[in-house]
């Protein structure tokens, strides 16, 4: 498990790389970087969000039926959300933040090597009847999935949205 | 008939309070001052020896020898770790041949213990080491593969931890294995059913009996009913062979009086790791005022199902959670399957506390649908809800009328062949439809996981579960093991193997080696499992990868059955 969590925050390291690498090149002259691959950790879903700024209140339950309640919600760009999350179910559940191409990529990772865990400030791992939190601030409109990384759960559809109007 | 004086009776379906392994404290004399059964051990590591030899018992007041690993019934508890290699030193202190199968670990074959098919077995004396990578998680359990040392003691649980935090926290974690125990020498039981196969059936319908049922219906029906029973060598109260008759039930080795306990404080969570270590019994599993939330079956997560009852086949696991509540004991009540008896534990906050023991359910005899036939003539069993008539619920798999392709079927070695079996998979079974509770079906198992390999079957094998219950015969397609061929998969294949009950009998299919994933009625993947049960006349079929080069074991996991030939060789090349 300590292998894989060092394995994971290596891929992150690199994907930070790659953000700043193509930044700095997109900076520079404008260069079409779009034959290098982007990594999907790079996509913008805004940051981890400061508590004193909490505009909003979200409640967000996990069940065994594999399924966030609600699993559409929306948000203003620039607001900072407080997610509760209630774990209703017999079973770990958790609510992780990313684009659908990140959460993907982690799934296939958690599949292959479930020792991993996410303690992360986007994630939150509960056990049956346990509650937390994200804070969160939203920054760009679009759409931020979310879902939950346990295996078998994700495939099961145990995914949801928030739309950043 | 045999039979016992009230008391002898009593205290032989009850067991004694003091019952168990006595070996440590030596032998006979000791055994009269002990009070309670040694605790069963738990082993924990990644290196492990056992000594399989012989212990003095006593479980109804008669002094008997039972086989045992390290001097305990159950065998310990071997607690393993995801991801380990184990190694595991078995030596044999029998006068006869013994030899250890790990139920539903997948392994290599020839690590799997099946003497004749997978190794040369363990001569007396000898030590056999078993070393094999541990890739699943789960509870599972273990047992002889060798002649009926299954019966008299030679089993016990394994529980692997996951790799990653376990899915099912809990506050506590308990094995419960249920098994069933006899005082008699198995082979003389097994000879009997062989000379009378109804030996230990105590509820045939009797003369009186056959007046009642004339006294509602008339003499003509009465009869009618008698004479087709008659006919088929078969016995609506057939559900069981083997019973309460000669068995005392057992949760973890302790006798319903000696009451094997499981303590909690009140609101805890509880996992309850059940498997059923029974040579023959099925037991139907509650714990008045609690529900049990199913959250794992044959070592596999599922998807948590809230039930108040549920059936474990023989050889099957199923883990449950409880959160109780009350600063009250609740009795853990199994009754087997034939109600001839049961297995009884506590959960107490207190040791010594114990709640009431509720009667045992009527027996449900079999009914149309049990015996394959297209309407319910006789009235005496109520099809499951959504089964009502034509049609059924397609949902769960309708009726269907059955091919029988292999001649073979017919003649000595089949007795009956059904017209209609159907898959319903949401079928309580015998004796649980519309009892007033929420009993666990097939239906409600879905796996967390998809299994790696989910492709679709490239071909079907189709196998008839044939019996002649009258000469105790039980085979597959009516061809018993010692004249069959092996059946034969290319390794890499995914196949359908489709199982049709043509008996009247529960059987539970268990394929070694390698996963049966059970279908939907609409041929989906739903639940993978390691052990397939079916009720009479029900049809399921299931996905295997033949991912494992070898011989595996492919039988009814009802010990006299195996014995008497339901029993096949898969071999993957």
């Amino acid at each position: 498990m300590k292998d894989a969590l060092i394995r994971l925050s290596q891929a992150a390291a690199l994907a930070l790389l790659f953000t700043a690498a193509a930044q700095a090149a997109g900076g520079h002259d404008g260069h079409n970087m779009s034959s290098m691959a982007m990594p999907a950790a790079t996509a913008p879903i805004g940051k981890p969000g400061d508590a004193a700024r909490v505009t909003r209140t979200i409640n967000i339950d996990m069940n065994d039926a594999m399924r966030f309640t609600p699993d559409r919600i929306e948000v203003k760009a620039g607001e900072t959300v407080r997610i509760n999350v209630r774990n209703v179910g017999k079973i770990r559940h958790e609510l992780v933040l990313g684009t659908d191409a990140d959460l993907k990529a982690h799934y296939d990772m958690m599949m292959k090597d479930p020792g991993m865990r996410h303690e992360e400030a986007n994630a939150v791992s509960l056990d049956a009847g346990e509650s937390g939190q994200i804070v969160w601030r939203f920054d760009k409109a679009g759409t931020v999935s979310f879902g939950c990384l346990e295996p078998g759960h994700y495939s099961a559809g145990m995914k949801g949205a928030v739309s950043v109007l | 008939m045999r039979t016992l004086p009230p008391l002898a009776r009593r205290r032989f379906v009850q067991g004694l309070a003091a019952g168990g392994a006595l070996a440590a404290l030596g032998g006979w004399r000791a055994a009269l001052a002990q009070s309670h059964p040694a605790p069963t051990a738990e082993l924990r590591g990644a290196e492990f020896h056992l000594e399989i030899g012989e212990t003095p018992v006593n479980f109804t007041g008669a002094a008997r020898v039972a086989t045992t690993v390290n001097g305990q019934l159950p065998a310990p508890l071997l607690r393993w770790r995801e991801g380990d290699t184990v190694t595991l030193h078995v030596t044999n202190r029998l006068r006869e041949q013994t030899s250890i199968h790990w139920h539903g670990i997948l392994l290599p074959s020839n690590m799997d213990g099946v003497p004749g098919l997978s190794f040369d077995g363990i001569d007396p004396g000898q030590t056999f080491t078993y070393r094999f990578d541990v890739r699943q998680s789960g509870t599972y359990w273990y047992h002889s593969h060798s002649g009926f040392q299954e019966q008299t003691g030679l089993y016990g649980a394994i529980v692997i931890d996951p790799r990653r935090r376990d899915p099912i926290a809990s506050d506590r974690d308990y094995t419960v294995l249920l098994s069933d125990w006899t005082d008699e020498d198995p082979m003389r039981v097994f000879d009997k059913l062989k000379v009378m196969p109804d030996y230990y059936n105590r509820i045939q319908p009797s003369m009186q009996s056959l007046a009642d049922n004339a006294g509602d219906r008339g003499w003509r029906a009465a009869l009618a009913d008698r004479l087709m029973w008659e006919r088929m060598r078969m016995n609506p109260t057939d559900l069981a062979d083997v019973s309460g008759a000669t068995y005392t039930y057992l949760t973890n080795g302790a006798t319903p009086a000696a009451n094997w306990t499981g303590l909690f404080k009140p609101g805890e969570r509880v996992r309850l790791r059940f498997i059923n270590g029974s040579a023959m019994t099925y037991f139907d599993v509650r714990i008045p005022g609690l529900t049990m939330t199913v959250v794992a079956a044959d070592g596999q997560d599922v998807r948590p199902v809230d039930v108040e009852e549920f059936r474990i086949g023989v050889a099957e696991t199923y883990d449950v959670i409880v959160t109780p509540a009350q600063d009250r004991a609740y009795t853990i009540f199994s009754q087997a399957m034939d109600r001839s008896g049961y297995a009884r534990a506590t959960l107490a906050p207190r040791a010594g506390m114990q709640a009431s023991v509720p009667e045992m359910d009527r027996v449900q005899v079999l009914g149309m649908m049990d015996m394959g036939m297209a309407h319910d003539m006789s009235g005496s069993q109520p099809m499951p809800a959504g089964h009502a008539g034509h049609g059924a619920d397609a949902g769960q798999g309708g009726m269907v009328e059955v091919r029988h392709p292999y001649p073979a079927e017919r003649g000595v070695g089949n007795s009956m062949l059904p017209d209609v079996v159907s898959t319903r998979l949401d079928d309580p079974g015998p004796g649980l439809r519309d009892n007033g509770r929420r009993v666990l079906t097939y239906a409600d198992l879905r796996s967390v996981r998809e299994p790696d390999d989910n492709r679709a079957p490239s071909r079907e094998i189709e196998l008839h579960l044939t019996g002649n219950m009258e000469r105790y015969m039980w085979s597959f397609n009516g061809v018993k093991f010692s004249d069959a061929r092996p059946i034969v998969l290319r390794h890499g294949e995914r196949v359908r193997f489709v199982l049709v009950n043509d008996t009247m009998m529960t059987h539970p299919i268990h394929l070694h080696g390698l996963w049966s994933d059970l279908e939907s009625p609409d041929g989906a993947f739903q639940v993978r499992k390691h052990t397939i049960s079916l009720n009479p006349a029900q049809r399921i079929s299931y996905r295997v990868s033949a991912d494992t080069r070898g011989n595996w074991a492919y039988h009814c996991h009802l010990l006299y059955h195996m014995e008497a030939g339901m029993f096949r060789a898969v071999v993957v090349e």
